[in-house]
C-alpha cells in the first residue's frame, strides 16, 4: 500500500480500511443473512442487504476521490438500491443475491485499484507532492528575489498556457520580461518567458517548428527540472529540444508563481495536475 | 452506400437487430396466423430498424462534414501531454499512432491515440470517414471534453480523424 493511497480529504483514516470495508460490508451482510436463514430466526433479511448499499457507496467513494473515474464504480449505489430495495419472496435468492453482488463490488474494487490509478495525492496546504514538490523546493532560493509583479505575470503566462489561450501567452511573457528587474537568476526566467512568447506564437499560428528556436542555455541548467538534451536530431528527424525547452520553461514559471506570489497559489491548483504531467513527461 | 457526398455506414449492430428481429417475424409467420394478417405493419417496421439508423448516421455524418473545415482553421497543434483539465472546450489537432480502437461495431469508435508525449482516449459519435485500424498513423482534430460529460479525466471529442502514415507499429516500440 502506497502512501498515495489514503484517501483525500481524511488522512486519519488510512486507505487499506477503505479498501477492507467493501468485502467486510458486502460479505459481512451475506454472512449474516446465512446465519439468520439457517439459524431459523424470522427477520426481513433486507437488513443484511444494508451491508452490500454501504460496501457499494464506500466503492462509489473510492471511485470518487481517483483522478481518473470509473463510471461503473461510481453508479454501484443505484443498483444497489435497486437490488435491495425490493424483497425478493424467496429468502435463498436474497442470499444469492447478496453474495453474487458482494463477489461483483470485489471485482471491481480490483479493478479500481489496477485500472483507474491511485487516488489524488493529499497535501498539506501550501505544500505540492511528487517531483513537481521536489522541484518547486530546490528552486526556491534562486525565486527569492524575483520581483512580485513579475512573479504574478508568470503564474498568468503559465495558466493562460494550460488552458490554451495561446494569443494572450505571447502579450503576458512579453510583459513578464519588463517586469524583471535583472538581478540574480532574472537570466533564466527572462528566458522561460521569451520561450513561452515564441511557443505559444508557434501554436497560435500553426507555424511548422522551426530549425533555430530559443533555448535555455548550460548556465541555467541547475535551475532546470530536466536535463538540456542533444541538440542534434535523432533518425527520424525529431527534435527533443524544441519539446524540453517548453517543458522546462513552463515548470519554472510555475515555480517562480508558486514561490514568489503566494496569492497565485489558489490559481495554480487548478493546474496542477498539468504542471504535474508535465514534469513526469 | 453512399448518399450525396456523404458515405453512410450501417453499424453491424443494427444489422444485428434487424436479422434477429427478422427470424423471429419469420419463425412467428409460419406459426401464428394472428402475425401473418399483420404483416403489411410488420414488414415496413421491420425495415425501419435499418432505415432509422441510416437515416441518423448520415445526419450525423453530414453534420460533422460541415464542421470539420471549422476545425481545421480553429485547432491548435498540440502535444498530448499538454492537453489537460484547462483546455476543456477548445480545439486542437494531434498527431499520434492509434494504440487500440474500441466500440466500432456500435459506430461510435473509440481510439486511443499516442505520441511521443503521452495518450489520450479520442471518442468519436460517428464512424470516420476512412477504417482506421491500429497502428495507423492518424492526425485528430476534435475539442478536449471531459470523460464523463461533466467529470472525469480529458478526452477529444473527435470531429475528423486522418490516417496520415503507414502503419507505425506500436507507439511505445518506436
Amino acid at each position: 500500500m502506497s502512501q498515495t493511497d489514503i484517501p483525500a480529504g481524511n488522512p486519519a483514516v488510512p486507505g487499506i480500511y477503505y479498501d477492507l470495508a467493501v468485502p467486510v460490508f458486502s460479505f459481512g451482510g451475506a454472512a449474516l443473512a446465512i446465519l439468520t436463514w439457517t439459524s431459523g430466526i424470522s427477520i426481513d433479511l433486507r437488513f443484511t442487504a444494508a451491508g452490500c448499499v454501504i460496501a457499494s457507496f464506500v466503492l462509489a467513494y473510492l471511485a470518487w476521490i481517483r483522478p481518473k473515474k470509473d463510471i461503473v464504480a461510481l453508479t454501484t449505489p443505484i443498483y444497489a438500491i435497486i437490488f435491495f430495495a425490493v424483497p425478493l419472496d424467496d429468502a435463498v435468492a436474497t442470499i444469492v443475491l447478496e453474495l453474487l453482488y458482494a463477489v461483483s463490488l470485489s471485482i471491481l474494487l480490483v479493478r479500481l485499484k489496477y485500472r483507474f490509478g491511485a487516488p489524488a495525492a493529499t497535501h498539506e496546504k501550501g505544500t505540492l507532492s511528487g517531483p513537481l514538490g521536489e522541484y518547486v523546493e530546490k528552486t526556491q532560493p534562486a525565486c527569492a528575489g524575483l520581483p512580485p509583479a513579475a512573479a504574478h505575470r508568470a503564474a498568468v503566462v503559465f495558466l493562460r498556457y494550460a488552458a490554451g489561450e495561446y494569443g494572450d501567452v505571447q502579450l503576458e511573457a512579453r510583459g513578464g520580461i519588463l517586469l524583471l528587474d535583472g538581478s540574480g537568476n532574472a537570466p533564466a526566467f527572462k528566458t522561460a518567458f521569451e520561450i513561452l512568447a515564441e511557443q505559444a506564437a508557434i501554436t497560435e499560428k500553426s507555424l511548422p517548428r522551426p530549425a533555430w528556436y530559443r533555448q535555455f542555455t548550460s548556465a541555467d541548467e541547475a535551475l532546470l527540472a530536466r536535463p538540456l538534451p542533444p541538440e542534434k536530431k535523432n533518425d527520424e528527424g525529431y527534435d527533443a529540444g524544441f519539446d524540453a525547452a517548453l517543458d522546462n520553461a513552463l515548470l519554472l514559471l510555475f515555480a517562480a508563481a508558486w514561490n514568489a506570489s503566494e496569492a497565485d497559489r489558489g490559481h495554480l491548483r487548478t493546474a496542477e495536475t498539468f504542471a504535474t504531467r508535465v514534469i513526469e513527461g | 452506400m453512399k448518399i450525396g457526398n456523404v458515405e453512410v455506414k450501417v453499424s453491424i449492430l443494427s444489422i444485428g437487430v434487424f436479422v434477429i428481429f427478422t427470424i423471429f417475424l419469420l419463425v412467428a409467420s409460419v406459426f401464428s396466423s394472428d402475425v401473418r394478417s399483420q404483416l403489411i405493419w410488420l414488414i415496413p417496421g421491420l425495415f425501419l430498424l435499418l432505415v432509422i439508423p441510416v437515416v441518423l448516421n448520415y445526419m450525423s455524418r453530414s453534420e460533422y462534414a460541415d464542421i470539420t473545415p471549422v476545425y481545421e482553421a480553429a485547432a491548435k497543434a498540440v502535444r498530448i501531454k499538454l492537453i489537460n483539465e484547462n483546455m476543456i472546450g477548445k480545439p486542437v489537432r494531434i498527431e499520434g499512432v492509434v494504440e487500440k480502437v474500441r466500440f466500432r461495431f456500435l459506430n461510435r469508435p473509440q481510439f486511443i491515440v499516442a505520441d511521443r508525449s503521452g495518450e489520450i482516449a479520442v471518442k468519436m459519435f460517428t464512424n470516420p470517414d476512412e477504417d482506421i485500424h491500429e497502428h495507423d498513423v492518424v492526425e485528430v482534430l476534435g475539442m478536449v471534453i471531459h470523460r464523463y460529460v461533466a467529470v472525469g479525466d480529458p478526452v477529444i471529442n473527435c470531429v475528423s480523424i486522418k490516417r496520415i502514415g503507414k502503419n507505425a507499429g506500436p507507439a511505445k516500440e518506436r
